[in-house]
């Protein structure tokens, strides 16, 4: 097939997307409203943790806004891909007919992540806000957040894609695995707090995850320096790559397992599977 | 005999959801698998800024019984949604029985299943991290939990009326039920160190003064909002009104919804 239907294949999805997300809401206001509690809701739930305790540094608590936000992108990515795949079996029952379509479902997946992803980074932008409105330490670097941040959605769309493919073969268990996969990032990435509170066990551990160097890097763009006093010791150009290759050996992962997975599902008649959760 | 229909249907519907922390035990161990991720995750905030461990303590508590809260939102506020989805609710409202017992069923059976969750991530969490734990009034303790959990299931039941006219907008009224409300009614912090005007707004959700409540009879009465006593007394009002709200709302859902044409109305 050639290069345009696949751009005609996205473009639909992603417009699909779309209107699966907000059509919902009679008004578009109510759904920009929506979006935007969610997230403010999380960074704030932070904010009155330390207000509770009653002291923390500026250092601190700008550590755990950037994190909260973006790790909301991760968690939004991660949980609309696998619920796609559940959506299309199982809801609408229309997933099999997907498979007979011309276009590559794959795809299809990627685009309808991207449109709900985009309504998504509204929250990242009410982080920015609140940056201001607290006067926290802050110095932006343009460049290195749009890089950190494109490379950052890519990885967790990997990481998506990847969970997707778990929904194909284990219909029951894929989204328990999902949830527990969103959380084992968030603990073990350092999202919110340094990796240092970590037993060593666990921060060996958080080394491998690719979103703990996303993080580092959005922190550093955000605010000028890291406040993870073991992510500061590593170069700027070392995270970058470290978090690169990772990306792609996820990327590249993830389509291997959406190939292997999908023909597994297709061999066992699970494209059509109704497991009643 | 009508009683006796009832208490049928009431064990009838709680059945599966008692059952299901055995048969779907995926479910139960990965539920609170993923519930004690993000206790742990709160509990490592406070410990990055050598918060004093009385705050593991209510990260922990506050974990536990959220368990709850997620149960009233998911499975009993969503429930009836889900069964027209599915197919069930028409089978539901042709069967010769009282609503009420079918969503007393639920909260009970939810109750139960969610108990197993709470218990188990307070345990792993006060082990884990260390977290004291001080029962300074047993008797308070245990009445203040039962009557936030008639409370939070009145809700639910309320909630599960309610949800029966809307289509896909539950999903975003379930999403702001959970995150948000976990951050104004104080479940990871004395809901006092909000301030009094916004602690008294969170109020509303009886989630607020429950958790309150339990953290006080625990912890002792400074880190509470009001007196404990009060904050019974305002529990068990909630309850009340929540239990008649369900009450209303099921019948003039349910006669809205048939008027509507909604209640198999699927994919919306």
């Amino acid at each position: 097939m050639s290069m345009k239907y696949h751009v005609k294949c996205f473009y639909t999805s992603m417009w699909l997307g779309f209107k699966i997300t907000l059509n919902w809401a009679r008004n578009p206001l109510v759904y920009v409203t929506y979006s935007l509690v969610l997230p403010i809701a999380s960074v704030f739930l932070i904010i009155f943790m330390y207000w509770a305790v009653g002291y923390y540094t500026p250092e601190r608590i700008a550590h755990a806004i950037v994190g909260q936000a973006h790790a909301y992108i991760l968690t939004d990515v991660i949980a609309t891909a696998s619920w796609i795949v559940e959506d299309d079996r199982e809801h609408y029952k229309t997933l099999k007919y997907m498979f007979i379509t011309p276009y590559s479902y794959y795809l299809i997946i990627i685009g309808r992540i991207i449109s709900h992803m985009v309504l998504a980074l509204i929250g990242v932008v009410y982080a920015f806000i609140i940056f201001y409105a607290f006067k926290l330490p802050m110095s932006f670097n343009p460049c290195l957040y749009l890089c950190s941040l494109v490379l950052g959605i890519i990885a967790s769309i990997a990481l998506g894609m990847t969970l997707a493919s778990i929904i194909f073969v284990m219909p029951r268990g894929g989204r328990v695995i999902s949830r527990s996969l969103q959380a084992i990032f968030y603990v073990f990435s350092g999202a919110v707090y340094p990796i240092t509170v970590l037993p060593n066990w666990a921060q060996r551990l958080s080394f491998v995850i690719p979103v703990t160097y996303w993080y580092s890097l959005l922190r550093r763009s955000i605010l000028g320096f890291d406040t993870d006093p073991i992510l500061s010791t590593l170069q700027e150009e070392t995270l970058m790559m470290r978090f690169l290759i990772t990306a792609v050996v996820f990327l590249i992962l993830s389509y291997i397992m959406y190939r292997i997975a999908t023909w597994r599902a297709r061999s066992s008649g699970r494209l059509e599977l109704i497991s009643s959760i | 005999m009508k009683k006796e229909v009832f208490w049928r249907v009431v064990v009838a519907r709680a059945y599966p959801r008692v059952m299901s922390i055995v048969r779907a035990a995926r479910w139960t161990i990965g539920g609170t698998i993923v519930s004690l991720f993000y206790m742990a995750a709160l509990v490592l905030i406070y410990k990055s800024i050598n918060a004093p461990p009385e705050y593991y303590s209510f990260a922990i508590l506050g974990s536990s019984l959220l368990s709850y809260w997620d149960n009233v939102v998911w499975n009993m506020g969503m429930q009836l949604y889900w069964d027209k989805e599915d197919g069930l609710l028409e089978l539901y409202m042709i069967a010769p029985m009282n609503r009420m017992a079918l969503l007393t069923g639920m909260a009970l059976g939810g109750m139960t299943m969610t108990s197993v969750r709470a218990i188990m991530i307070f345990i792993v969490g006060v082990l884990l991290f260390k977290a004291p734990v001080v029962v300074q009034n047993p008797f308070h303790l245990t009445f203040a939990f039962f009557l936030a959990l008639v409370a939070l299931y009145g809700v639910g039941m309320a909630f599960a009326s309610l949800f029966l006219m809307w289509g896909r907008q539950v999903w975003a009224v379930a999403d702001i039920l959970m995150e948000p409300v976990y951050t104004i009614s104080g479940s990871y912090f004395p809901v006092k160190s909000l301030g009094h005007s916004l602690a008294f707004v969170a109020s509303i959700i009886p989630l607020t003064f429950g958790l309150d409540a339990v953290r006080q009879a625990m912890f002792g009465s400074a880190w509470g909002l009001l007196p404990l006593p009060y904050e019974e007394l305002f529990l068990a009002v909630y309850g009340v009104f929540y239990i008649l709200l369900a009450r209303y709302a099921l019948r003039k859902m349910e006669y809205l919804a048939k008027v509507e044409g909604k209640l198999t109305l699927r994919w919306q």
